[in-house]
Formats: structure tokens, sequence, C-alpha cells
């Protein structure tokens, strides 16, 4: 008896100054600041299971043609290139503004500063799920937006195509695939 | 006077709705924003050794064919300026 009420008051303990700290406006919220490891690995735990369950069940179609390459790295030119970079650009204004940095995807899956979950970085289906699925969806303030509302699955696919290509690229060949035409 | 309004605001309507169909991201809306024309001059200072591999390389697909225009010009030019070069190479091989 002794224990559950114990564990009753530690709850609403935590609730109380849970509660506080949210009303009290003391915790920084700005992007200039960083989240305590805590905070950080709650929200990214949150974020790589919350994609990774959401997209597991998504079919990959074939990938790869010079037709996607073409579709997708115009809409990656326009779109993505500002904040997940090109390739011969090391940084942007909103690489270096946005908290958490957005990833770099012109280097190979392995070499992100993050995982994709169980599995995700030895598998290329696994990432081109997860891809298609965080461009679809976005993901809640975080400043990746959702495209689904204003693009066909097909466009969607086939910046995954591009995406999965993107790491072997030269400036040249990224300059040619992208304008749009 | 009644029916005129009423014909005026069908209109209005329909005009609405048929904007607020219009995706944002349309391609063509990007296309006027991008004036850029892709570079394709840089294609003749990579490299080609492996002729192969390129023709099996999405990339290279992708770059020949946003400058299939480009390399059918620059093929002409050629021809004009060394009219006997195709037929010899063709004639040795």
């Amino acid at each position: 008896m002794t224990i559950i009420k114990t564990l009753v008051a530690v709850i609403i303990f935590t609730l109380v100054v849970g509660l506080g700290v949210i009303y009290s406006g003391i915790y920084p919220i700005g992007a200039d600041q960083r989240h305590s490891a805590v905070t950080f690995w709650l929200l990214d735990t949150l974020r790589k299971r919350s994609v990774a369950r959401a997209s597991e069940d998504i079919e990959v179609p074939s990938l790869g043609s010079p037709q996607q390459l073409l579709s997708g790295g115009a809409d990656y030119n326009d779109m993505c290139a500002g904040c997940h970079l090109k390739p011969g650009v090391t940084e942007t204004d909103m690489t270096i503004g946005l908290y958490p940095t957005p990833p770099d995807l012109t280097v190979p899956p392995e070499k992100h500063d993050h995982d994709h979950g169980s599995g995700g970085h030895d598998d290329p289906v696994v990432i081109a799920k997860q891809q298609y699925w965080v461009i679809k969806h976005g993901i809640m303030a975080s400043g990746m937006a959702a495209f689904g509302p204003t693009h066909s699955d097909e466009r969607i696919w086939a910046m995954v195509a591009f995406l999965q290509k993107l790491p072997e690229m030269t400036p040249e060949q990224y300059q040619i695939i992208t304008t749009r035409r | 006077m009644t029916k005129s309004v009423l014909l005026l605001c069908g209109i209005t309507v329909a005009l609405l709705t048929l904007a607020l169909k219009t995706y944002a991201h349309a391609p063509e809306l990007h296309k006027k924003e991008s004036a850029d024309k892709p570079q394709c001059e840089a294609m003749q200072k990579m490299d080609h050794s492996d002729m192969d591999k390129d023709m099996e390389d999405p990339i290279m697909q992708a770059m020949m064919e946003q400058c299939k225009d480009w390399l059918h010009d620059e093929h002409e030019q050629d021809v004009k300026e060394h009219p006997s070069d195709g037929h010899d190479k063709h004639n040795q091989g």
C-alpha cells in the first residue's frame, strides 16, 4: 500500500513539475539553443520509431529511370536543396539556422549523423520507404514540410529515386539533371 | 437585375473553386521561376573512358536526355567541320 501511495505521489509531483515548467515559459525554445540530452533523445527516438512504424508497409516501386531522375531532380533543386544541400555546397543559411540541422543528403545514408532505425542504414528498401514517407507527410515541428498535399505519389517516388543517386553526382552532373525544362 | 447578380455570384464561385484546385507546386510554375539552362558543355570534360558503363548509368542517361538537343547540334557541327572523319572511323572499325 505504501508503494502505491509513493508511486502516485511521484506521478503527481512529476506532472505538477512538468506542467509548471511548460506554463512558466522558462524552457528555451529558440532554434539557436540546443536541447538537453534527455529531450533530444526523447524527440529523436519518437521521430525514428514513428517514421519506421508508419513506413514499414509501403510498397517500393521500381526506382532509377532517367525520367525519374529528371523529374525528382528538378523538384529536389526547387524545394529541398536549400536545407539538404547539393554537390559542392557544404552549408546554407538554412543548414546553419535550423535546429535540428537537416541531414546532408549529398552524402550516403551511412555517413549521416543520424540513423534510420533498425536495419535502416543497411537496407536501401527501408531507406526508400522512409524517405517517401517523410517527403509525403513531413515531420512535425522540425521544419520538414509535407509535400503530399501538393505532389502526386509519382513525383514523390521520383524524388526518392533522385535521392538514391544524389551522393554519386558531381556539381556539373547535378546542374544538368536538376535544371527544369 | 437579380438574375445578373446571381450569374455574377455563380461565375465568382466557379472561378474561386477552380483557383483553389490549382496545385501550388505544379511543375509549370517552377519552370517560370527558374531561367537556368543545363550547362551541357560540361559533358565534354567528363570521363567517358568506360562507354559500356556510361550507357547503363541512369545519371549519364538522364544527362543525355536533358542535353539531347545540344548533343544533336554538336554532332551536326562536327559533321560540318570534319565531313570525312565519321566515314574514316567506320571504315577503320
